[in-house]
């Protein structure tokens, strides 16, 4: 069982003190960048208040992190990355602050590329364009959004590896994070919610199991960069986890917040006890290279699933690429041993009913929940402030065109399902609309008046063959118009047969 | 008041009291009132249609006497002016779907909107599936009252010329044209909702609808290669070293041939992959040929196994890449390559 005691921020301000009071996170500026600069590799930063509604980009975030400090219980939140302690969590009491963050940025561009992956991609004209995060206007629409910020811009060093960069950034960024967090560590939290996952007997068991790509593909096991649990990074079988374990941030860097914050694992344990019993989230790391390697996993975790007694899933994905194929595995593993799945899901964009949804699927798959594309029209207004690089680049000031939501280019990145955004199947006239149908659309005498558009196009074979008639009233796509026959409309004179 | 829809039905010629198989060849015959299950459809329309005519005609006269079809409905359109043709419901039964469909099909191109109903696996949806609008049926007539309710009221809204809503709303089968909407709860509370209805048994309506895979009938296999040409393909972004022609690393535009003309294999250091999807390294820093065999390759071609392998070899990088345009590659590839007396390919995919 965790408490968790919630101090609700709706702004960050500078200030001389560091304070939570009157829903404000007031932040002494100065102190936080003595608090980044306790290493002493790090010589420059930058520290913003950013707040939602204010004409902002933000670019080059490296991790997202909501303060949060255990107060009771076992261990240290976010445990086990960048030394932190490694015990498990999840149990006792935890104090937050909500709707806050510690926004890390971190310009690479002089950094050494120590990963092939990331030299190739960073080689196409389209590379990055799509993160960023705009915090007002039609664009403010990302998870981020609606964030109060305490930003912190770092830059890599040239002749640096990202590997090596890695320790310095993510300790900062933690560091910041718990120097927060503990102004409220003593505090009586306004909100307390109860997290308890005791199985009430004779509702059904489900589980959450959230797909998470992993760097191991391109930096090998022992990397410490990307998503984490307990500080682990390579591809697994399933972490099985209580889930009240990612609320204390078992599961962490490049989006911590998506993970303490999860839509899909917040929604199943609210509904613990009344609608399921929810057993575990079983977090299972993947970019498995082999076939049998995917099979063999995805059938792991439908066991798992199915030993702890679960009889229904959510399964997720945070990449819509190759591992995909993992996903539709788990799903197909789940159904066959008796667990029903949900997929809550991004969509690949539909390119004019050309392009199926998923890169690929499986018969057993059943019931799907979209997210979108992840891709979002915008408009990007042109803002005054862009943070997260030390001079960024004129572009990114400027209006930015829309994103398209192919093949894994996300802007959203709704994993979980935190935005009301969906895609829905729909029709478009099959009927050829220049073919007026023969002497039939004017040969009633009067109409239903529904708008007053109407198209006019020259009569067709049948009608011409009948003096006096100028113009057809057509079909497509507009309904009927109320006439009556010599009556004038958009200067010629209707006749009827 | 609105006027009633003018719907013209059409039932296969056994629903039409024209029993047996050898009648299905038989021509088209239009009775001016509904016919069969056209009356239940005559009732479901109420007062906002009415069935003017029914074509009652053999399935397989409408399949394979096309040409005669099409004039026949040609005077049948004009002798009764529908507003809206409905075809079928022709559930499971392939023959009558099929027919259902391609009628569909020639109204459409005649100005004139249509509705058919069938089961999603019936030939008439597999071969026609994105080109008419279908309600999806079981594969028992059972299900017929419901079935015509949806029919009819597509069937109005058609004949009237309003706007059709979302497959998921108005009942019919997604043709895979998806657009943004905004729904009344976040994806999560959605998810949650699904999963609990789904746990109780009870429907679970699903936002994505997943069509069948084209299924694409593999050539005769080769049982010896002594006498083929084989031509070497590769989706790993292989490359001369350097990538003169910038060949991108994902999202590829278009394929590219290089010549491996003389070569023994791909030497390392003349070549690399610059595919942005796997890692490379091993490719980049140890041994081409691992994206791209053609050190084994020749081996086969010097002991007799196969008798060549063509001088070039096509290379694009296969990660993100749109559909439609891999379609195009493939077709593009194809003709070149069977045109070049290329007997088969080795394609290594990534």
């Amino acid at each position: 069982m965790l408490k968790l005691g919630t101090f609700p921020v709706d702004r960050v301000e500078f200030g001389p003190k560091t304070k939570w009071a009157d829903n404000t996170l007031y932040v002494n500026r100065e102190e936080i960048e003595a608090v980044v600069k306790l290493d002493e590799r790090i010589n420059w930063v930058d520290v913003d208040a950013v707040n939602p509604g204010d004409n902002t980009r933000i670019i080059n975030r490296y991790d997202e992190v909501e303060p949060r400090v255990k107060v009771d219980g076992n261990g240290q939140a976010y445990p086990a990355i960048v030394g932190r302690d490694p015990v498990a969590v999840g149990v006792g009491r935890t104090h937050r602050l909500a709707n806050a963050s510690v926004l890390g940025c971190v310009d690479i561009r002089a950094g050494e590329i120590d990963d092939p992956g990331q030299r190739a991609r960073s080689a196409h004209p389209s590379h990055g364009l799509a993160n960023f995060i705009d915090k007002s206007g039609p664009g403010a629409v990302t998870f981020s959004a609606p964030k109060a910020h305490v930003a912190i811009t770092l830059e890599q060093p040239p002749e640096t590896s990202t590997e090596y960069w890695h320790t310095v950034s993510q300790g900062a960024i933690m560091r910041a994070a718990d120097h927060l967090a503990r102004v409220v560590a003593d505090a009586e939290p306004p909100e307390v919610e109860v997290f308890d996952t005791t199985p009430t007997p004779g509702l059904p068991g489900i589980v959450f199991i959230p797909h998470m790509t992993t760097p191991e593909l391109y930096r090998g096991p022992y990397t410490k960069t990307g998503t984490t649990v307990y500080g682990i990074t390579r591809a697994a079988p399933p972490w099985v986890l209580e889930p009240t374990e990612l609320l204390d941030g078992a599961i962490s860097q490049t989006r911590s917040t998506m993970y303490t914050e999860n839509p899909t694992n917040l929604e199943l344990l609210r509904r613990h006890g009344k609608d399921w019993n929810y057993l575990a989230c079983l977090a299972y790391p993947t970019n498995w290279g082999m076939e049998s390697e995917k099979e063999a996993v995805s059938a792991r975790a439908a066991r798992t699933a199915k030993m702890l007694g679960a009889s229904g899933a959510i399964v997720t994905t945070d990449v819509r690429g190759q591992r995909m194929i993992e996903t539709m595995l788990t799903i197909r593993a789940c159904e066959r041993e008796g667990i029903k799945v949900v997929f809550l899901t991004e969509e690949e964009d539909p390119e004019d009913g050309t392009a199926p949804p998923f890169l690929t699927w499986v018969s057993e798959l059943e019931t799907i929940v979209s997210t979108g594309t992840g891709g979002w029209d915008g408009p990007f207004p042109a803002v005054e402030k862009v943070i997260g690089s030390r001079e960024p680049d004129k572009f990114w000031f400027d209006e930015k065109p829309a994103v398209h939501g192919r093949y894994a280019v996300s802007h959203l990145g709704d994993h979980y399902g935190f935005g009301k955004q969906s895609y829905a199947d729909y029709y478009t006239s099959l009927v050829d609309q220049t073919k007026c149908r023969p002497c039939r659309t004017i040969a009633r005498p009067t109409f239903r008046l529904v708008t007053i558009e109407v198209q006019v196009t020259p009569p067709c074979a049948c009608a011409s063959a009948i003096t006096g008639v100028d113009h057809c009233l057509s079909w497509a796509p507009s309904p009927w118009i109320e006439m009556s026959s010599g009556q004038k409309r958009n200067g010629s004179t209707a006749r009827f047969l | 008041m609105a006027v009633p829809v003018r719907v013209v039905d059409y039932i296969k010629h056994f629903l039409g009291g024209i029993c047996g198989v050898v009648h299905a060849n038989i021509p088209p015959e239009v009775r001016p009132e509904p016919v069969g299950p056209g009356n239940a459809l005559n009732i479901a329309l109420g007062d906002d249609g009415s069935v003017v005519a029914t074509i009652v005609a053999g399935d397989n006269y409408v399949v394979e006497e096309a040409g005669a079809f099409e004039t026949a409905l040609d005077k049948i359109i004009a002798e009764f002016k529908p507003d809206v043709i409905v075809a079928g419901p022709a559930f499971e039964a392939g023959r009558y779907g099929l027919a259902a469909a391609e009628l569909c099909k020639a109204v459409q191109a005649r100005g004139i909107p249509a509705v058919t109903a069938m089961y999603p696996d019936n030939p008439g949806v597999l071969t026609h599936g994105k080109e008419i609008l279908c309600v999806p049926t079981g594969t028992s007539t059972a299900g017929m009252a419901a079935v015509l309710n949806t029919v009819a009221a597509l069937a109005v809204k058609l004949g009237r010329g309003e706007e059709i809503g979302a497959a998921s709303d108005e009942g019919y089968l997604p043709r895979g044209l998806r657009k943004f909407v905004m729904r009344a709860k976040s994806g999560a509370e959605r998810a949650a909702d699904l999963l609990k209805a789904r746990l109780a048994g009870e429907e679970a309506p699903t936002e994505v609808y997943l069509s069948k895979y084209e299924s694409i009938a593999a050539p005769a296999a080769i049982d010896n290669f002594s006498d083929k040409t084989v031509a070497l393909v590769t989706t790993g972004a292989v490359v001369p070293t350097g990538n003169p022609d910038n060949m991108p690393p994902l999202f590829a535009t278009s394929y590219y041939k290089y010549s491996i003309d003389g070569l023994a294999e791909l030497g390392q250091g003349d070549w690399e992959s610059v595919h942005a999807g796997f890692n490379t390294d091993h490719i980049n820093t140890h041994d081409p040929n691992y994206a791209l065999p053609l050190n084994a390759a020749r081996a086969l071609e010097a002991d007799g196994t196969i008798k060549s392998i063509y001088p070039e070899m096509f290379s694009l990088a296969g990660v993100a890449t749109a559909v439609a345009e891999s379609q195009k590659f493939g077709a593009e590839m194809a003709e070149e390559i069977s045109s070049n007396g290329i007997d088969a390919v080795l394609l290594v995919a990534t």
